[in-house]
């Protein structure tokens, strides 16, 4: 396919396909570097502490929360919203990315893809333990019981989520590793000890590179596609629901639907260049993801945090317009009320601060970027505390107003989805390419691949002739 | 050092006076049909000639009013995401916005004369009893609604006009740096358009309700332009096409425009279910109201069908790979979501305008013929003014080229 010379270059540094495959493959044929072992061991330590606060909380039970009878949901909910909207980046790119055909999807799509299931995995943790009793987690399905009556409710929007998240999580999961198939197998075949070829030989599913093998992952490819384009917007959606289709105000309002799946999109995009700016530096991907892919990141953070910004005025408007006052003190009180800080918070990261990606200068500096990616997981971690907490903490009843803060507990819970989450990512590194390299040679430049190198050396001598 | 070759000429769209009969022909259809709808319903009581008319006029105004603005807009987020394959094709949604102008003034005229059939919170009598509407007074006034409105859709109309002047010139100068100071305009663009375009549907559409309000209302709105504007451009560039210009566009730009056409028809349900889920499922009286007068007796049909017509057959229709590169469902497909939405708008507008007394006839259908005839006349008008294929865009020899790799 011909391309526009003005188009930046997805792949610099003049490589050839053999280079492409030796530089994904080089941090995991390596031993691991002390980069990686410390922030392994960092990682580790607080996956440690989420095994503890979680055994605290079955084992003392739910007491050791704050929440209380005003504020029934609020730092758990909060976090599985925020890690579910982390998983956002990897379906959005993998899906509608691929719909509008943006190439430079292909070298960020499987780190954002293995973020997607890491993060659904710590999402899932919330719901799970807010029961108090996990061994009951099964309740959660519709699955026929000894217990008489009781049944899943099918009109509720949480049950929907159960649907939606591990729908979510089991096509996101063979998406990811169907992708993974052929690139397993490169492992494998540049594999030098017995040990690792019998690994990555049984995780290949007996991939041979032939055409028939390519014609079939072709085709799997492009259904789970096309799944998991609607679950981009049906997950958020439905975690939209839980709280819109109340009559609690400052929950019930018609925009949170989409206004949701934009604020995942953004904390996604702010969680992948979180990492990715990182990585990209530690593992010397440079050529692969280069300062085009951050600036264009950058640009749909941008977008999409203007558009969560958008949502947050038009429901403030909305609030006033609609002459209820319910509806005005809900709004009115998140940002003067006890929360103020948290409501502003979430203003100057998610509105504010984005706006800076305006200039190319600071789309295209690392350091900013990076700055800028915390201060996005920080203002969207605020927006689901303001909406949960700053909603229910002044109920119809005075007299049970209250204040929340979280427990230890709680906090250590938090932190330690944190430690699981990059955990995972670290030994993901380790493990599988977290750069596709079958895809990321199929977007060679034109003027590197070997036929127009070839072609170059006809003409030359043509022409000295 | 590519092997690609491809001849990018320029065309001429020659808007004869064949096409201009037919074009009139439209307008004064839609004329006798407004009038002989008038002439009906003249002298009956409870003023229902007036609700009627001034209801349907507003609908037809703000429909081709939306269609033109899409093409600015899309002109916009095509330069933004850098977009190569609409080069081809991007003179068309030049045109359809230079019909602005024109709808805003339209729009301004059914205001200052039938305002009062239309947005009840125009009437003093109405505005001064009802302490709710009373609250609202700083937002539904008519200072603001005039002011606003010239302000935005002038903002729009400054906008559109840039684009073009700069595109046409780059097809002269044939300087990357036109496009680019395109790009960045175009970043202001959106951005206006983004934060004002929700307070013009608020004003034009939802405040016909005053008491009901709904928060993706606006995102409703856009769904609605996006999707008729892009169904629009893909029946100009067929008609184009069917005249034997426009010879660098194949089925490959097609079946990228009826792609659009398809997920955005799907996009739209996702809203219009988003909006009817969340206030059906929370029962409030006061949002409810929307929805109950819709389903009743008078609407309920065409409430349903709306959900059919813009969901179903554009989703049946378009499904497959070879509907989308083909010109007779293309054109179906276009027939469908234009009336379609024009069914859509009539909901939103109609029963807080008429009431029970709404039924569709020559009244309602005859200012949608007569504007839309009108907003046709200025696009192909325009598109004859230079040359059909932006021959200086950058990424014009990539849009020639242009393959959908399947």
């Amino acid at each position: 396919m011909y391309e526009s010379p003005i188009r930046e270059r997805l792949i610099t540094g003049d490589k050839s396909y053999g280079q492409i495959s030796a530089d994904i493959c080089r941090p995991i044929e390596n031993p691991p570097t002390k980069a990686w072992w410390a922030g392994f061991s960092v990682s580790f330590i607080f996956l440690c502490l989420l095994v503890l606060s979680l055994t605290i909380t079955v084992m003392e039970g739910i007491g050791t929360w704050g929440v209380n009878k005003t504020v029934g949901w609020a730092w758990d909910i909060t976090n599985f919203v925020f890690w579910v909207g982390i998983g956002h980046a990897g379906t959005l790119i993998s899906a509608i990315l691929l719909l509008f055909r943006q190439k430079w999807r292909m070298s960020i799509n499987r780190s954002a893809e293995a973020m997607t299931i890491f993060a659904v995995m710590c999402a899932a943790i919330f719901p799970l333990f807010h029961m108090g009793r996990i061994w009951n987690g099964f309740w959660n399905l519709p699955l026929p019981n000894a217990l008489g009556s009781i049944w899943v409710n099918f009109n509720s929007p949480l049950l929907w989520d159960v649907f939606a998240i591990s729908t979510y999580f089991t096509v996101s999961l063979f998406f990811w590793y169907m992708g993974l198939i052929p690139d397993i197998a490169t492992v494998r075949d540049r594999a030098k000890t017995k040990t690792t070829k019998w690994f990555y030989n049984l995780l290949s599913m007996g991939w041979n590179g032939s055409i028939r093998t390519w014609t079939r992952y072709e085709v799997v490819c492009l259904i789970l596609a096309g799944i998991s384009t609607p679950l981009v917007l049906s997950v958020h959606t439905i975690v939209s629901m839980d709280f819109a289709t109340s009559i609690v105000p400052g929950w019930h309002t018609t925009i949170f639907p989409p206004y949701f799946v934009a604020g995942a999109i953004f904390s996604g995009f702010g969680m992948v260049l979180t990492l990715l700016v990182i990585a990209r530096k530690v593992m010397n991907y440079e050529d692969y993801i280069t300062i085009h892919h951050l600036d264009a990141m950058c640009k749909v953070v941008m977008l999409t945090g203007t558009i969560v910004g958008t949502a947050y005025i038009t429901e403030f408007f909305i609030a006033w317009y609609s002459g209820v006052e319910y509806e005005q003190y809900a709004f009115i009180n998140r940002a003067t009320g006890p929360y103020w800080w948290a409501y502003w918070t979430m203003m100057s990261c998610n509105l504010l601060a984005p706006q800076i990606f305006w200039f190319k200068k600071i789309r295209q500096n690392p350091t900013i970027i990076f700055i800028m990616s915390i201060i996005v997981n920080i203002g969207m971690w605020f927006e689901r505390f303001v909406i949960i907490v700053t909603s229910l903490h002044r109920d119809y009843l005075p007299s049970s107003w209250i204040y929340y803060r979280p427990t230890w507990v709680e906090v250590a819970i938090f932190l330690g989805t944190m430690g699981l989450f990059f955990t995972c990512y670290f030994v993901f590194c380790k493990l599988m390419p977290s750069i596709s390299i079958a895809e990321t040679k199929a977007i060679m430049p034109y003027d590197q691949l070997p036929i127009a190198k070839a072609r170059m050396e006809q003409e030359k001598l043509a022409h000295s002739h | 050092m590519e092997h690609h070759h491809i001849e990018i000429t320029e065309e001429r769209f020659d808007f004869n006076s064949k096409t201009k009969n037919f074009v009139f022909m439209l307008i004064a259809l839609g004329l006798v049909c407004t009038l002989a709808g008038v002439f009906m319903l003249k002298g009956e009581a409870g003023n229902i000639m007036e609700k009627r008319f001034w209801g349907s006029m507003l609908m037809a105004g703000y429909y081709t009013t939306l269609i033109s603005l899409c093409g600015t807009v899309f002109i916009g987020i095509n330069y933004l995401s850098n977009a190569g394959w609409s080069a081809a094709i991007k003179r068309v949604p030049e045109a359809m916005g230079q019909y602005l102008p024109i709808g805003v003034l339209t729009l301004l005229t059914i205001f200052f004369v039938g305002k009062e059939y239309v947005f009840e919170w125009s009437i003093p009598e109405v505005m001064n009893n009802d302490s709710l509407l009373q609250g609202k007074s700083s937002f539904l006034n008519t200072t603001f609604f005039i002011g606003g409105s010239i302000v935005f859709f002038g903002l729009y109309y400054f906008f559109t006009r840039y684009f073009r002047r700069l595109s046409i010139k780059e097809d002269k100068e044939k300087d990357v740096k036109i496009y680019h100071t395109n790009r960045r305009v175009a970043g202001g663009f959106m951005a206006i358009f983004g934060f004002t375009f929700p307070v013009i549907s608020w004003m034009w559409m939802m405040s016909i309700d005053p008491h009901w309000f709904s928060t993706i209302y606006s995102i409703y709105n856009f769904a609605i332009l996006w999707v008729c504007g892009i169904t629009t451009i893909c029946m100009f560039v067929l008609f184009l096409k069917g005249r034997g210009y426009l010879k660098i566009v194949t089925e490959e730009h097609l079946h990228d425009l009826g792609k659009m056409m398809f997920a955005f028809s799907i996009f739209w349900t996702y809203i219009w279910v988003s909006q009817y889920l969340l206030i059906w499922y929370a029962n409030l009286p006061e949002e409810a109201i929307y929805y109950t007068e819709r389903k009743g007796i008078d609407f309920g049909f065409q409430f349903w069908f709306n959900l059919i017509i813009n969901f179903l057959a554009p989703l049946l229709i378009l499904m497959t790979k070879n509907a989308k590169r083909k010109r007779n469902t293309l054109i179906t497909a276009g027939i469908v979501i234009i009336g379609g939405h024009w069914n859509d708008l009539y909901l939103m507008v109609m029963p807080g305008v008429a009431g029970e007394e709404a039924t569709i006839g020559l009244i309602e259908i005859g200012p949608t013929i007569f504007f839309f005839g009108i907003f046709i006349y200025v696009t192909l008008a325009s598109l004859a003014k230079q040359s059909l294929i932006a021959v200086g865009h950058p990424y014009i020899k990539e849009s020639a080229l242009h393959e959908i790799t399947p």
